[in-house]
This record gives structure tokens, sequence and C-alpha cells, in this order.
């Protein structure tokens, strides 16, 4: 199943790796096995930066595609997830550019996802920070961090999913969006304190 | 908040750095001296942490139940067209068979003669156009050439004068009669 190429690689341990390597060799009940085993976790990460759930799974269904074709050009160079996510990271990229395009030729959107804060989620904000003592409930608090997540750059937020949803360590994050590790130690510390001072008045 | 943190480096880069366990042993002792001693230390790193807990109430969507048959349905499509693109004879061929037996294609024949008759009628045309373009000055006098010892021989136009006058002289004579 692993050639001598791969022999030395230090991800072979990595269960998801042995699946892919035998997609590699045409096994495509193991290839199954990674959709079933990724899907959810791709479509939540890619539905927070694109902000709509039949456009995350649009996405991700084409992340699979991509593997797929290319399993036969499969090499073991990074554990499967960081690849996976790394290819996701590319497309949400381009997919955020030519959202960008589109927002250019027309200025009116009604649904800002990852182009900005949802209006009804900014007006909930500034009307809550008029009043600070006030309890919100637990839909009201997710709107809000929802909103304090949309008003992260692109690139901040998706280290902080990748980190809160994927537990990945920096290096891993680091990796998976072509990044150092300490860029990446800088982007979330820039991160964590915009989220800290949009939610103060909430902790 | 103290003054060795300060100095080496972003005090909030550190102490997210410190909350998410990827510290260097050495540097994460610094930080849990500092919050040992430092009160705005301690505050700063609780609401840095509070604000990630608040992160856990994000809604995670799973992929819709139809997703992973969609997509798999999706992939095996893409590769019998990838497959049909590929291929390495697109569209059919015809097929000959030669007298030895073996199996080829006539497609190298055909482009062959295709040649052939290309460059022939290429050649017939610029023939023609050579001749057109340049004529030949010794083709033009060519029965002057054939007729040269001929004219040479009968010398000046006033013999031919007198020739045409008095007709072909008879050297035939008549034997005298006795």
């Amino acid at each position: 199943m692993v050639d001598s190429e791969t022999d030395l690689s230090p991800y072979l341990h990595d269960p998801d790796v042995q699946l892919m390597l035998r997609a590699r060799q045409g096994d495509d009940a193991a290839f199954a096995v990674l959709v079933e085993n990724y899907q959810d976790r791709l479509v939540a990460v890619l539905y927070h930066i694109i902000g709509k759930q039949e456009a995350a799974e649009d996405l991700a269904q084409e992340v699979f595609l991509r593997i797929y074709r290319h399993r036969k050009k499969y090499e073991v160079k990074a554990k499967f997830s960081t690849w996976l996510f790394r290819i996701a990271n590319n497309l949400a990229s381009n997919y955020r550019r030519d959202g960008a395009r589109r927002n250019e030729a027309s200025l009116a959107t009604n649904e800002s996802g990852s182009m900005g804060v949802r209006p009804e989620e900014n007006f909930l904000a500034e009307k809550s920070a008029l009043m600070p003592a006030r309890v919100l409930d637990r839909t009201e608090t997710q709107t809000l961090v929802r909103a304090a997540l949309d008003s992260l750059s692109d690139r901040q937020k998706m280290a902080v999913l990748l980190h809160k949803f994927e537990q990945m360590s920096y290096v891993d994050i680091a990796t998976t969006m072509d990044l150092t590790p300490q860029a990446v130690k800088s982007l979330l510390s820039r991160a964590r304190e915009n989220l800290r001072v949009y939610l103060e008045p909430f902790l | 908040m103290s003054d060795e943190l300060e100095q080496s480096g972003s005090l909030t880069a550190k102490l997210v750095a410190y909350l998410d366990g990827e510290l260097p042993e050495a540097a994460a002792r610094d930080v849990e001296q500092s919050l040992a001693s430092d009160p705005e230390v301690r505050a700063e790193v609780e609401k840095l942490n509070r604000a990630w807990e608040l992160l856990d109430l994000l809604p995670r969507p799973s992929a819709s139940g139809e997703f992973s048959n969609r997509t798999l349905a999706t992939m095996k499509a893409a590769e019998v067209s990838t497959d049909f693109a590929f291929t390495d004879e697109p569209t059919p061929t015809v097929v000959v068979k030669t007298q030895n037996g073996k199996v080829s294609s006539p497609k190298p024949l055909i482009v062959w003669i295709t040649s052939m008759l290309v460059i022939a009628v290429f050649c017939f045309f610029l023939g023609r156009l050579v001749r057109q373009s340049s004529p030949d000055p010794l083709l033009d006098d060519l029965p002057l050439i054939e007729n040269l010892d001929l004219y040479q021989e009968i010398g000046d136009a006033e013999f031919l004068r007198d020739f045409q006058r008095r007709g072909p002289r008879d050297d035939r004579r008549q034997p005298e009669r006795r």
C-alpha cells in the first residue's frame, strides 16, 4: 500500500493519510470514508467564511472533487487534514475574491456573509453596547459572536476557525495558510485582541 | 505589567500563545510569574479567554443529508468525463489490415498522398509562372537556329530574289544530237 517514496514520511501514522493512500491505489470506498469523516468539519468552517450554507456545501464538494481528481498524484507531505484545509482555504480565497468583484459590480447586497457584518448583527451589537448590563439570551449572544467573528479580516477569521474548530496547532495553521508559525502567532494574537475588544461589553 | 514581558515582544501575542499552549517552557514560566504578580495581566488573560470561549456558541452546521452521495456521484461523473476527454483516440478511426496481418491506420498513407498531390500542383503552377515571366530568347529563335547552315549558304537576299524570278536552274543538259 505504501511505496518506498513515502516510507520516511512522518505523517504515515495519520489514519486519514492511510485512507488517502488507499484511494490513490483506486480504493473508492476509502475515499468515501474520508468524505464522511470531513464533510461536516469542512462545511462548518466554510460556512463561517462564506456565510451561506449552500455555497459552503458547493465549495466543500469542490474540495473533495479536486482531491479525488488528483488522488493518483498524491504524495504524503502533510497531515491529511492540513492538506484538505489548505485546498479549502485556497478555494475560499478565490470565492471571496470573485465575490468582491461581484460586489463591486452590484453594490447592493442584503446578505453580508464574509463580505461584512450582517446589518441586523451590527444593529444588535450597537444596541447592546448601549446597555452593557443587559442580559442577552443565547440567540442574541450567538448573533453577537457571529458579528464579532465577521468583524475580523478573512485571514484572521480562517486562522481562528482552524484553531477553534479544528484545534490546529500554529504549525499546522501555518502549513494550511502558507504562512510562517510566527505570522500565525501574530495573526491569532490580533484576532483575539479584536474579539476581546468587540465582545468586551458582554464579558 | 512586567517590564520583562513588555521588552520581550508583544504582550498580547505572548498571552495568547500562552493560552494556546504554544509558548516555550521558559516563556510560559515568565507569563505565569506575571499572572501571579500583576492583576492587570490576569484581567487581560481572563478577558481574552472569555472572548475565546464565546466562540463555542458559534453554530457548526453539518453537511446536508445528501451531501455525501451527491459528492461521490459528482466525482464519478467527473472521472468518466475526464477519461473520455483524455482518451488516446478521441474519435473513431478506420483500421486497415496489412498483408502480413498487422493492424495499421490509413492516416499516414492519406497524408502522404495528399502531400505529393499538393507538391505536384505547386510545381506545375510554379513552372508556368516561370515560363510566363521570363521568356527564353533561344526558344524564340529556334526556327532560325535550326536553318542557320542553309541561310549562310544562300548568302544574301538578292540571290533569293533572282532565284524566285528565274526559277530553279535545270542542270540536266539535253544530249546533243549528232
